[in-house]
């Protein structure tokens, strides 16, 4: 897979959300749907089915949430099965699965191959790759990602770890503390960010710490919500004298490798979740279809259907948006950050929503052990929180977002300023707003039973980022602090984005295979876009017109009390 | 040692079964497919001879449409050397005896000392194809094995499963084609090492031309057992509910269950 980083310095990568807030609609991007290479797909189809007949045989999710305990055993299958080496390159002992692969049992080897061996794969060295890698693909050697610090969580860049340069023994000495560590207590290889003195500033570094280094120690399990099986502790590094052959790509670069992996990470993640839904639709149909009350299954009343009708469009268009994004990633040539992020995003909140609804479907059942609702409700939490909560990933999609169409406005401004020398750039923009007004760019090819969705969607297109420039020019740089204005612009995006996502993969299936056997596509895709550009109306209705200061107001009005306030109590 | 494991692509338990248009068998839209359940006993119960190197190869055959090519992967990944296709359009509709006709006169020639397969397919139970080959091949055969042991060369020795949880022990002169059931033996997955192995092993694919047959003779145009309806049996009037506290209820379960079947 060709990285973005690869590209550093060459002509700026493609992006097709941030040409979107830019005003243009990149549709070759993302028209016709990636389609996975087949021999990929069918390795990936034996592998799956290779694994869920072992999963059905071995794996208890149910246990190991009350055990809080990955059963040694477990451990071994999937070594056994080659699980941990999917998408570690072929050379080394891996299969090489392009990242599509890899999502698609997300869930399974998590942090290991997702972030924590990813900075080895991406930046790493041959001489680093060949010590490492044929370990971690046979999972002898698992790996962790280690970037969160007791006080540096959603604000990274502020880690404290630092890593100071031993010209006398030739090794880096590291010290800091690590919080929150998925398989903290079972990795043998730790990428680690830290800082680092480069060229006589302060700069992160990424580093290969290996556990046996000394030094190195790691804390008590965690107790968790949820993912109990799963391992999270501290990791102190004290003192740490980490070989100079353990720095990981060039000094100085860690904090942007730290968020690439996670580009990569955040795609997996949101397939993870994609599958978690999908397993609790399965759950909810049968529930809903056996359970009776006033002698009807419980499925055919509506405010029931109206649950499964919203889970299963929600997770078409989760699922749309992911393979979609690992699409943009495997072409090597773009940029696929926001997508990665609104991926993210979207399918997280779409499985909390599609888990909520399946327990309120299993009714008291739902609240009880022995069923998995409550389970799978624990366990999908984290995924609003972690790699990049939600918040933090809405303020990144909008701020780059709009970051180009600054630029833009930048040139014209100066433009302006300076009108006759610079009439060729003025002409540019004005041109641009004068099409942009004619003619509303339109999604190729499209067929007709999706032509009115298409044409909400590119209509939306434009909304956004003719909403994007209002703000902008209103705010100025200030909207860095305007996050009402990022979210909301952020929210339309992600429906925006999923939206096309839908149309794009429904399309695609209409022109290969015909209208007929694409009626399910269609029918998803059509309703999910009628919620979603009303929704996207509203989001951009509201970035001019809105309540913002009331909301200001109330949140000081609870600061200043300490809480809901005595006072309030009536 | 050659052997030979014939496999079959059946519908996935948990896919959705609907009826097709004509009533006579499934839809097959909405359908997932997998190897044969009981057939990952009889591959299993080959590599398993093949490890202890009583087997020098063993090679995996199915009958089917295109789509069925995916179970000789999934067999090659396990483990098996190498594959053949018997694939026709004139297959479709074929009966059991038609398919044992055609699967004698693909392996012609190949020398197989062991013939398994599935005691049964999971779709239509028919449970034929085994013994109809060992008929058409006028070699011996056993159905339902529970248990397998290659005496030397010659001979296999194989326990039958019988009712009442007895097992009858037969001998058979090689070559032999036998059946197997599900529990004989505990069937591995295939790891990703496998899978990407199998890509380099042969899948031989035959039509029915290269077999020198002709539709006249097998399949489905020369059937001769056709397929009238698939139906859910009309609602039993066999079943009773058992009623009263739950002590009394499961006294009254455990009286019937052994007189019915003498298991407890
Ligand atoms: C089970 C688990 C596993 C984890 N695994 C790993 C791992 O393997 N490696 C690793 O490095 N880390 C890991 N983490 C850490 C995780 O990534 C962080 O917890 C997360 O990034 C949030 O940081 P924080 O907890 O410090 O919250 P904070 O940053 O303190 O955030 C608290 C709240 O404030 C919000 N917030 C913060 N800043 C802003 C802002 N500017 N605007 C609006 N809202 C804001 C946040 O969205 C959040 O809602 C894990 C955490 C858990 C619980």
């Amino acid at each position: 897979m060709a990285r973005p980083a690869a590209a550093a310095g060459a002509a700026p990568l493609r992006s097709f959300m941030k040409s979107l807030f830019n005003g243009h609609l990149e549709a070759d991007l993302v028209f016709p749907y990636p389609r996975q290479d087949a021999e990929a797909k069918e390795t990936l189809g034996l592998l799956l089915e290779s694994f869920r007949g072992w999963a059905r045989q071995n794996l208890d999710g149910g246990a190991i949430d009350r055990s809080g305990q990955f059963p040694a055993h477990v451990v071994k299958g999937l070594k056994e099965l080659g699980m941990m080496g999917m998408t570690i390159p072929e050379e080394y002992g891996g299969a090489g699965l392009p990242i599509t692969s890899y999502c698609a049992t997300a869930t399974i080897v998590g942090a290991h191959l997702g972030i924590g061996s990813k900075g080895v794969v991406l930046y790493g060295s041959a001489e680093q790759k060949k010590r490492f890698l044929p370990a971690v693909a046979r999972g002898d050697l698992l790996a962790a990602y280690a970037l969160t610090e007791p006080t540096s969580g959603s604000d990274a860049a502020s880690l404290k770890t630092r890593a100071v340069w031993d010209a006398a023994r030739q090794v880096w000495v590291m010290s800091g503390g690590k919080r929150y560590i998925t398989n903290g207590g079972v990795a043998g290889l730790f990428t680690v960010f830290a800082r680092t003195e480069v060229d006589g500033k302060d700069r992160i570094s990424a580093f290969i710490v290996t556990r046996d280094l000394p030094g190195v120690s790691t804390g008590k399990e965690e107790e968790k919500l949820g993912l109990k099986g799963s391992s999270t502790t501290d990791l102190y590094l004290e003192k740490v004298p980490v070989p100079k052959e353990n720095l990981l790509g060039e000094p100085g670069r860690g904090f942007k490798y730290a968020m690439e992996i996670l580009n990569d990470g955040r795609v997996s993640l949101a397939a993870g979740t994609v599958g978690g839904a999908k397993e609790m639709i399965d759950q909810a149909v049968k529930y809903a279809r056996e359970r009776r009350q006033f002698e009807r299954p419980i499925a055919e009343f509506e405010m029931i259907r109206g649950k499964i009708a919203e889970m299963m469009t929600g997770t078409y268009a989760a699922e749309s948006m992911v393979y979609l994004t690992t699409g943009l990633a495997e072409r090597g040539d773009v940029d696929y950050s926001i997508e990665s992020a609104l991926s993210k995003i979207f399918s997280s909140e779409n499985a909390w929503r599609v888990i909520n609804h399946a327990v309120q479907i299993a009714g008291g059942n739902g609240f009880i052990k022995e069923y998995p609702y409550e389970r799978y409700l624990r366990d999908c939490r984290i995924n609003m929180i972690f790699e990049g909560t939600n918040e933090i990933l809405r303020l990144f999609v909008t701020l780059a977002g709009v970051h180009t169409l600054g630029e833009e406005l930048k040139k014209v401004g100066r433009a302006l300023k300076d009108p006759i020398s610079q009439i060729g750039v003025l002409s540019e923009f004005a041109v641009k707003k004068i099409r942009q007004a004619v003619s509303d760019e339109q999604l190729p090819d499209i067929q007709p039973p999706l032509a009115k969705t298409a044409a909400r969607a590119a209509h939306y297109a434009e909304a956004l980022s003719v909403t994007a420039e209002k703000a902008l020019r209103a705010h100025g740089k200030g909207i860095v602090e305007r996050e009402f204005v990022q979210e909301r612009l952020a929210e339309a995006a992600g429906d925006l984005y999923a939206l096309i996502a839908c149309l794009a993969r429904a399309n695609d299936r209409i022109r290969k295979e015909g209208a007929e056997a694409a009626r399910r596509d269609i029918l998803l895709t059509r309703t999910f876009g009628n919620a979603a550009w009303r929704r996207i109306r509203r989001w951009l209705y509201q970035v001019e017109k809105n309540q913002d200061d009331n909301l200001a107001k109330v949140s000081d009005l609870a600061y200043e009390q300490g809480g809901y306030g005595a006072d309030l109590v009536p | 040692m050659k052997s030979l494991v014939l496999v079959k692509q059946v519908p996935s338990a948990d896919s959705p079964f609907r009826l097709n248009s004509s009533g006579t068998w499934i839809e097959e839209g909405n359908l997932t497919f997998g190897l044969n359940d009981y057939d990952r006993y009889a591959l299993e119960a080959l590599l398993k001879l093949k490890d202890a190197g009583k087997v020098a190869e063993v090679v995996a055959l199915t009958v089917g449409p295109e789509r069925a090519a995916t179970v000789l992967r999934t067999c090659l990944a396990t483990g098996a050397d190498r594959a053949i296709h018997v694939k026709d359009a004139a297959l479709e509709g074929s009966d059991p005896l038609s398919l044992a006709k055609v699967i004698k006169a693909a392996i012609q020639g190949e020398g197989f000392s062991l013939i398994m397969a599935g005691l049964q397919a999971d779709d239509d139970n028919y449970g034929q194809i085994g013994p109809l080959l060992a008929r058409l091949l006028d070699r011996p055969s056993a159905t339902a094995a529970m248990g397998l042991e290659l005496r030397d060369g010659t001979t296999v020795r194989v326990e039958r499963e019988m009712e009442n949880n007895r097992l009858l022990v037969v001998d058979l002169t090689l070559p032999a084609v036998i059946t197997v059931q599900t529990g004989i033996n505990e069937p591995r997955y295939a790891s990703l090492k496998g899978i990407m192995a199998a890509k380099k092993k042969e899948i031989r694919t035959v039509a029915l031309k290269d077999l020198g047959l002709d539709a006249a003779e097998v399949g489905g145009r020369a059937a001769r057992l056709r397929t009238v309806r698939l139906a859910s049996p009309p609602k039993g009037k066999g079943a009773e509910i058992l009623k009263g506290p739950a002590d009394e209820i499961a006294r009254e379960l455990v009286k019937r269950i052994r007189e019915k079947t003498g298991v407890i």
